[in-house]
């Protein structure tokens, strides 16, 4: 009796004691808010998360097993694809948006430009199912990976029997999405006290806070909501965002506010991918935002930013640039992993 | 007497060290500090790999030279878009030439797969083949990686250009087994007249020289018979006259619409593998759909691809290969070398195993006109990015640097030798007026001026 108290009591200091920033595998800065991703539901082990990480590059999850995640969302490009605006599916279909980039992921409800999924365990379902993405369905993916020697041990490895299913599959893929977390930028050491600003950089600070930040609120630089930045409207896509899903006419042209961070990696943008460059971004709030009346409360009163002012922005959205999460080995095509099981 | 002996003796020192010493010696662009890079695909940033670019020592005996290479290139590398798992390696080679090629009075030598050249930068000359040939007992692709081997005699073979198009990098070349190599002339795609391929989209438009319709090619390399290989552009004639034109190859395709043992052309195939699907079998597939035509004009090659001939280097003539290319700049079959008009020997060698004397390059010191170089600077006006080519091929290290109309230095790129190409980012800069310098180790320095302006 006395040594189930004590178990017990150990087990409430170690839930107390639980500390969000210090979860095995997944670490981030003070400044940072807590993540609203549950890791109770799925909690990260090392093997789930390198399973994770072989279905994300493994093309076997489209239905002519050609495309995988990772086709649109590249490492090197802050896993967006930077060769196209819209992204190119399986027999090079063309979808009608630019593949977002994926990372801080846990600190995200909301996924898809539209906000149509709501949970990042059941994302992977929207591209695989996609006739214009991969194409494929849940049931035809197990099939597939249960006749694999190399995914059972994976499975077994992770779970601890070979059984295939989905909802494993998923929560792996999760696992692996959850890691990737970029928290290194030199905004980051800036913040911490190791680094700092140079002048531009600084002006460009001070204009972010006074224009941006309202929307793409710091440290993640998104508050991950949506909104209506005046874009007028592709008459070849006829994309009006939220929308779609909502069907409530207050939520046309709405679409979700996108993270800065690793902006030079994730070229073009947009949720059409419409502009390559960041200037062209910047003077599109410049000097187009005026011409449509449709937009967020927080754009009304916008008031164009000079040429100089222009550059000192850029160069602060270029401190937001984490170069050691673009070349982290551990989120790269998994070569180790498949070299090693064969 | 004794006065005039000596005089003949300086003389023919002098000639010994200023005349005697062959463009094969010469030629090599030597490099023992400069390191090279590669791409990953999807990022226009180059990610160092820590291997000295270009050849680290040249040699030569009265009879030899000896060139020990990498056979990494100083432009960056890759990506390799069609599933190539290989990147450039350190090759370590040592590759021995004659010093005075013999022509091949015998049965003509066949070019083999595998390195059949080197480039003065050290990396491989391949010929047409991808080891993949028509099977006429399967009535299927064989050979290469993804197809059953081969059986019996291969009548129709495949040219590696057009089939491999999507797995060369801007530079035209690729890696294999970590051996990084060109079939063919070693330019950007992005910069021939009509552009084959998108891949120079996303990376630098660099290659080990430009083609320029104004000037000689430059001396690219040699082949293992020990004779000289050029670019596209030459003398008109071969005697050094009739001003500079396109060096054509003699091949044409022939004019057929079955091929005898082999698929129809246009046949389509369906491969598998990451790049699978739909395959037309076009005219121009295989090397067999090509045909020799003898032309007398003397910018028309043999049948080798070279011909006998005054080059800038060789004032007293040589046989020499070209790289051949077509009226819109792209690489016309046989590319460089079809087979060999001299004597062939396996260039490649293990060690060196004679007395050699070393050559150390003295091109750095030479007063080299910067204006030669054609140095293009585009975009001008810039907005986000300035890159800066050059017009032909740098033999030496050009450092560029970027400042402010004051002179306040901004950032410093370098262009090395072998390589075109150098830009700086210019997002963050403000409107204005702003400098390039261009110069090298002997201070010699150009200055131009660029307008950001967006």
């Amino acid at each position: 009796m006395k040594k189930k108290i004590l178990q017990l009591i150990l087990v409430l200091i170690l839930f107390s004691g639980f500390n969000f920033q210090k979860i095995k595998y997944f670490t981030y800065p003070k400044y940072f808010p807590k993540p609203v991703y549950n890791f109770k539901n799925n909690f990260l082990d090392s093997n789930k998360i390198k399973l994770g990480r072989i279905l994300f590059y493994d093309p076997i999850l489209s239905h002519n097993n050609s495309i995988s995640c990772a086709s649109c969302h590249s490492p090197y490009n802050a896993f967006s694809h930077s060769d196209h605006a819209l992204s190119h599916g399986i027999n090079d279909e063309i979808g009608t948006r630019n593949a977002p980039a994926l990372f801080n992921l846990a600190w995200q409800k909301d996924f898809m430009w539209d906000g149509a999924v709501n949970h990042l365990d059941f994302q992977p379902l929207s591209p695989i199912s996609h006739p214009k993405e991969m194409n494929e369905n849940f049931r035809n993916i197990v099939l597939k990976l249960s006749k694999s020697k190399f995914y059972k041990k994976w499975f077994f490895k992770s779970f601890g029997d070979s059984i295939i299913t989905g909802e494993r599959a998923l929560k792996a893929l999760s696992q692996f999405q959850i890691t990737l977390v970029s928290t290194n930028s030199k905004y980051d050491r800036v913040k911490k006290g190791n680094e700092s600003f140079n002048l531009k950089e600084k002006k460009g600070y001070e204009i972010f806070l006074k224009k941006c930040n309202s929307c793409h609120r710091e440290p993640l630089f998104s508050n991950y909501q949506f909104s209506k930045n005046g874009l007028p409207i592709d008459k070849t896509l006829n994309d009006y965002g939220r929308v779609l899903i909502t069907k409530n006419p207050e939520d046309s042209l709405l679409f979700k506010i996108p993270s800065l961070r690793n902006l030079s990696y994730s070229s073009p943008y947009m949720h059409d991918g419409r502009f390559k460059t960041l200037h062209e971004v910047i003077n599109h709030y410049n000097f187009d935002l005026y011409k449509n009346e449709n937009i967020s409360p927080e754009l009304t009163s916008f008031v164009p930013l000079n040429n100089h002012e222009t550059v000192d922005l850029i160069s602060f959205l270029k401190t937001l640039n984490d170069s050691s999460f673009i070349y982290n080995s551990y989120n790269k095509f998994p070569m180790e992993l498949l070299l090693k099981m064969k | 007497m004794f006065k005039k002996s000596l005089t003949v003796l300086l003389f023919s020192l002098l000639t010994s060290t200023l005349f005697s010493q062959s463009p094969a010696i010469t030629s090599w662009l030597q490099n023992t500090s400069v390191t090279g890079s590669y791409y990953n695909s999807g990022s226009s940033t180059a990610i160092g790999n820590g291997e000295l670019v270009n050849c680290q020592k040249v040699e030569y005996s009265n009879d030899y030279v000896y060139v020990t290479a990498s056979g990494i290139p100083s432009y960056t590398t890759g990506p390799f878009l069609d599933g190539n798992p290989s990147q450039a390696q350190n090759q370590n080679a040592i590759y021995k030439f004659p010093l005075n090629p013999q022509p091949n009075t015998g049965v003509t030598s066949n070019t083999t797969m595998g390195t059949i050249g080197v480039f003065i930068n050290g990396t491989s000359l391949f010929n047409y083949a991808d080891g993949v040939a028509w099977d006429n007992n399967t009535n299927a692709l064989c050979g290469g990686p993804g197809n059953s081997p081969c059986s019996g005699n291969t009548e129709w073979n495949r040219d590696a250009i057009p089939a491999e198009m999507a797995g060369f990098d801007c530079s035209k070349g690729h890696p294999s087994g970590g051996k990084y190599h060109h079939h063919q002339n070693p330019s950007a795609f992005k910069l021939d007249l009509n552009v084959v391929s998108t891949i120079c989209n996303l990376y630098d438009a660099d290659g080990l020289y430009l083609i320029d319709s104004t000037q000689h090619s430059p001396l690219i390399g040699y082949a293992y018979d020990g004779y000289p290989i050029y670019g596209a552009y030459g003398y008109k004639n071969s005697d050094g006259s009739g001003g500079i034109t396109r060096i054509k190859s003699s091949y044409q395709l022939k004019n057929i619409t079955s091929r005898p043992n082999g698929p129809d052309v246009d046949h389509v195939i369906t491969t598998t593998g990451p790049n699978g699907g739909q395959q037309t079998l076009f005219l121009g597939y295989f090397k067999e759909d090509y045909e020799y035509i003898v032309n007398s004009d003397e910018d028309y090659l043999d049948e080798h691809n070279g011909r006998t001939c005054v080059t800038p280097e060789y004032p007293n003539g040589t046989y020499a290969y070209f790289a051949t290319v077509d009226e819109n700049w792209n690489s016309a079959y046989p590319y460089a070398v079809n087979t060999f008009y001299g004597i062939y020997s396996n260039a490649l060698v293990n060690s060196v195993s004679e007395p050699t004397t070393i050559y150390t390059s003295t091109v750095s010191n030479e007063l080299i006109d910067l204006n030669y170089l054609n140095i293009n600077i585009f975009p001008n006006p810039s907005t986000d990015l300035i890159a800066i080519q050059i017009g032909q091929l740098s033999k030496i290290n050009l450092n560029i640097e970027l400042s402010n109309s004051e002179g306040k230095l901004i950032e410093r790129k370098q262009i090395s030798a072998g390589s075109t190409i150098a830009y700086f980012n210019t997002e963050t800069l403000y409107n204005g007026i702003y400098l390039i310098k261009i110069s090298h180790l002997n201070g010699e320095s150009v200055i131009k001026k660029v307008v950001i302006n967006r």
